[in-house]
């Protein structure tokens, strides 16, 4: 679609731009919500860039677990490897993408890490917070997903045409815009969280809420993913597989009383 | 009792150092961006303690938060690792089709 818009003499990805305008929001507007309810909001942000740090880590990560088999062989032939750049070019392909649900749970592991540390009292209007933070900047990576042509859906008279994805595969048929209808629902999912946050309605238990929703309707939609490549468990795709698990914790986490859910 | 006006300046120069740096060359506007967020973190409340203006504290502060973010994306896509999730064929295949 529009893999790179050029600005000021550099070519940026369109994805790189919305995950940073995305990243920007998140890590001004959350913390001034949070503040409204007694956020301490220096602590808001730098839990979301901890956050945010875990999630670029983690979700290259598991990326890579996806990609395991080249991982072994690229170890074995580290010896014969020609030179630097061929070295930088099996990296990128092993590491290269980042899948999200990958980076979500490294986000939540360093944020949570972060919080153990600075906030001795009560924690869980961050854990809101979080909660809260999550779909907004995912909504706007999936609008970057589906600008770079990446993440793209199965073919359909209903869709989009790509001619120059990044993703080669996706190119030369219509396609359903799976990546638009998605971004679309985090931003509803935002909205409402938002909403139930400013309310203070189920409090300490927004994550529990993210976790029974989210993982839904990204069960359901990866059946309208058209990359094959992205990772499969047996008959499920990798993020269908994990959003079993995370649909079992947030049942879990709302099931338990306030303070030992945001434990 | 120390002064805030040290680091708030120098958190302000950190954080125009960080975007114009991200942009140029990556790394060096994180590092600036990291600096200029650990000064930032240090000025505003000692700032607000002593009763001086925070302005420029955390004026710099968010520079340096856009900075640094800025700086991560554009380093990520340099290394080509970015363009989104799980969609790279090969490493140099998303290269050369960003590039055409």
């Amino acid at each position: 679609m529009l893999p790179s818009i050029h600005i000021l003499n550099k070519d940026v990805s369109t994805y790189g731009l919305m995950a940073g305008i995305g990243a920007i929001l998140v890590v001004f507007l959350i913390p001034a919500i949070g503040k409204k309810r007694g956020a301490d909001y220096m602590r808001t942000q730098m839990m979301l860039l901890f956050a945010g740090l875990g999630a670029l880590i983690g979700g290259h990560i598991l990326y890579a677990f996806t990609r395991a088999k080249d991982l072994i062989l690229l170890i074995k032939e580290l010896g014969s490897i020609g030179s630097f750049k061929e070295l930088v070019s099996r990296l990128s392909f092993i590491f290269g993408g980042a899948v999200f649900y990958g980076g979500l749970i490294c986000a939540l592991i360093a944020g949570a890490i972060y919080l153990a540390v600075k906030v001795k009292k009560d924690k869980s209007v961050y854990y809101d917070l979080g909660a809260v933070a999550i779909p907004l900047f995912h909504g706007f990576g999936r609008i970057g997903c589906f600008l770079g042509g990446c993440c793209y859906g199965v073919e359909s008279k209903f869709g989009f045409v790509y001619h120059n994805s990044i993703a080669e595969g996706a190119n030369g048929v219509s396609r359903f815009p799976v990546q638009l209808v998605e971004a679309g629902l985090n931003f509803a999912l935002f909205f409402v969280l938002f909403a139930l946050f400013r309310k203070k309605k189920l409090e300490g238990k927004l994550l529990g809420l993210y976790f029974v929703t989210y993982p839904v309707y990204r069960f359901i939609l990866e059946f309208f993913r058209g990359d094959a490549y992205r990772g499969f468990v047996g008959p499920l795709s990798t993020s269908q597989f994990i959003s079993i698990f995370l649909f079992a914790l947030g049942i879990v986490l709302l099931a338990l009383p306030r303070k030992k859910a945001a434990e | 009792m120390e002064s805030s006006k040290g680091k708030s300046i120098a958190t302000l120069i950190l954080g125009i150092a960080s975007i114009v740096l991200s942009w140029g060359y990556g790394i060096p506007g994180i590092i600036a961006g990291i600096i200029g967020l650990v000064l930032g973190n240090k000025a505003l409340p000692l700032a607000e303690a002593n009763g001086e203006p925070t302005k420029m504290a955390k004026i710099g502060r968010t520079l340096s938060i856009v900075g640094l973010i800025l700086g991560i994306v554009l380093f990520v896509v340099y290394l080509g690792c970015t363009i989104c999730t799980v969609c790279l064929g090969t490493g140099s295949e998303a290269l050369s089709n960003l590039n055409n």
